[in-house]
């Protein structure tokens, strides 16, 4: 039962930092901007597939694992500054068309991967191979998942020094709280909007490489991530950065617990039970702010 | 060469006409009351002039037109804005919000006076500089707001209603500030429904009603007109 315990303990700080990179890079382009971005479930797949089709050896290239990790998270960053350079900037103004615009380009990159890649599902090469019985848990952990905690929270730790310690940073969440107050202050609003789409996909490309590798790399692996924003973001109140760090880690938790003990067909049902359940008894979420984007 | 100037200035929203050609022009280092009920157009054309709002005419800051320069590049160029809902970063902290004031300015050492000015300026806002702006009464955010605009380092500040809804005793602080701010040589563009105010810190006024200028003239002029006193000012 203790062991039970401190495995779920171990396991599901490791995911969760994984899922907190997913909910703040959501979070953040609604912030800033008021789009809810569909395509960002499709960004952390390009970021699974970029990793596969730069290190994977039947490529032509098989790169390094932690060179192609880091081109991957580049790749997927400038996707989505194109995303919203070439698309979402011009139709912005417009929800109902954005939300629509943006799940069109994650189904036309679904077929686009199945095109290159095939249907079934890949394998991604581990960034860093192994793993190690850690005898006092009693669970056998993958250095792969070692190394997506401490690069998530790395991530997590430089933008939050970036939010709140440099003037550039704190323009972007000033824009999330007041765009009037941002202009009013003389922030260039399409500067930040474009430094929170790059920012946003460079932690959606290391999402994904890490998913990837954990969960599945297939063209349908956008889906559960994108959903896992979404009760994540609403869960820890829209807009809010340490609302989504905390959420995933309630999300993160709930789900390694739902697989440890009740199985894993389990994994999401009780994360759905809690998102219910917070909306009914606080709809602003857990760190909620009702002026979130005027 | 006037400081701002407004050459015919209309502006339209729909089919409602909401400035019907409106032309001043402000000086260097006075401060220009735009007095006028609600409704009349005063926010309209501090909007217009910032350049939130599109509109007919021309308007020319120290010689340059604005049309075509960005909302943001207005700022940078020294004309800020303080507007009605003081559009304040509700979850920053006052030194917070002070810092956004100045997020584009590169000279450090300026910035830092200029917090030192404004804390010295507004002691309130000093003794609050770790609360979130959400938090604290109308007055303080007033501050905060102008606060805020001077960390821009502004030639020229335009105030919307900064007394609306404060307590007497506020509007003295509000009051003492503004004077102390135009003995530095500040320029101020102050839109007030409160005339007895506007009348008290503006040299020259235009009296704006639906969307026109009714009236412009020295605030001696504006205290001797039966007009102003009867529909504005009341008996003081």
């Amino acid at each position: 039962m203790i062991s039970q315990l401190l495995s779920i303990l171990v396991l599901g700080a490791m995911i969760s930092a994984v899922y907190a990179l997913i909910a703040i890079g959501f979070t953040m382009i609604f912030g800033v901007g008021g789009v809810l971005n569909l395509a960002h479930g499709a960004l952390i797949m390009i970021g699974a597939f970029a990793y596969l089709g730069l290190t994977s050896s039947a490529g032509a290239l098989s790169l390094p694992p932690v060179v192609g990790f880091v081109l991957a998270v580049a790749i997927t960053a400038g996707a989505s500054y194109v995303l919203y350079a070439g698309l979402v900037t011009y139709i912005e103004d417009n929800i109902v068309i954005t939300f629509l615009a943006t799940v069109v380009v994650a189904l036309l990159l679904t077929e686009l991967i199945i095109i290159q890649f095939g249907a079934e599902p890949s394998q991604l090469i581990p960034v860093v191979p192994g793993s190690i019985y850690l005898e006092a848990v009693g669970t056998r952990i993958r250095y792969v998942e070692l190394v997506a905690f401490i690069v998530s929270w790395i991530a997590i730790g430089l933008l939050w020094y970036y939010v709140t310690k440099t003037d550039e940073g704190r323009s972007i969440l000033a824009t999330s709280m007041s765009t009037r107050g941002a202009e009013l202050t003389g922030v260039d609003l399409g500067t930040v909007k474009s430094r929170t789409w790059l920012i946003a996909g460079a932690f959606a490309g290391i999402a994904g490489v890490f998913i990837g590798t954990l969960q599945s790399t297939t063209p349908e692996m956008w889906l559960n991530p994108l959903a896992l924003a979404f009760i994540i973001v609403v869960i820890g109140g829209i807009g809010s950065i340490k609302g989504s760090v905390v959420a995933a880690y309630l999300i993160g938790y709930l789900e390694t617990a739902s697989i440890e003990i009740l199985g894993p067909s389990f994994q999401g049902v009780l994360s759905l039970i809690v998102l219910a359940a917070v909306l009914l008894v606080l709809p602003h979420g857990l760190y909620g702010r009702e002026l979130v984007h005027e | 060469m006037a400081h701002l100037e407004l050459q015919d200035v209309h502006v339209r929203y729909g089919k409602a006409h909401a400035l019907k050609g409106i032309s001043l022009s402000v000086e260097k280092g006075e401060i220009y009351g735009v007095i006028g009920p609600n409704g009349a157009g005063k926010t309209t054309m501090l909007n217009a002039i910032a350049g939130f709002v599109d509109y007919d005419g021309t308007v020319t800051y120290d010689g340059t037109d604005l049309a075509a320069v960005s909302s943001q590049q207005i700022v940078r160029d020294g004309l800020v804005y303080c507007t009605e809902d003081r559009d304040l970063f509700p979850f920053f902290s006052v030194h917070e919000n002070l810092l956004m004031g100045a997020q584009f300015r590169d000279d450090r050492d300026g910035v830092a006076d200029d917090l030192e000015m404004v804390y010295e300026l507004f002691p309130r806002l000093d003794e609050r500089r770790e609360q979130e702006a959400e938090t604290m009464s109308g007055g303080e955010q007033q501050m905060l707001a102008i606060g805020r605009a001077l960390m821009s380092d502004p030639d020229m500040l335009m105030l919307d209603e900064p007394t609306i809804g404060l307590a007497p005793v506020i509007i003295q602080d509000i009051s003492a500030a503004i004077e102390r701010l135009q003995n530095e040589g500040l320029t101020i563009l102050l839109a007030e429904q409160n005339s007895t105010f506007a009348l008290r810190h503006a040299e020259r006024l235009s009296l704006i009603e639906t969307g026109e200028i009714e009236l412009e003239g020295t605030s001696d002029e504006f205290h001797d007109n039966e007009y102003v006193r009867e529909a504005y000012v009341g008996v003081h």
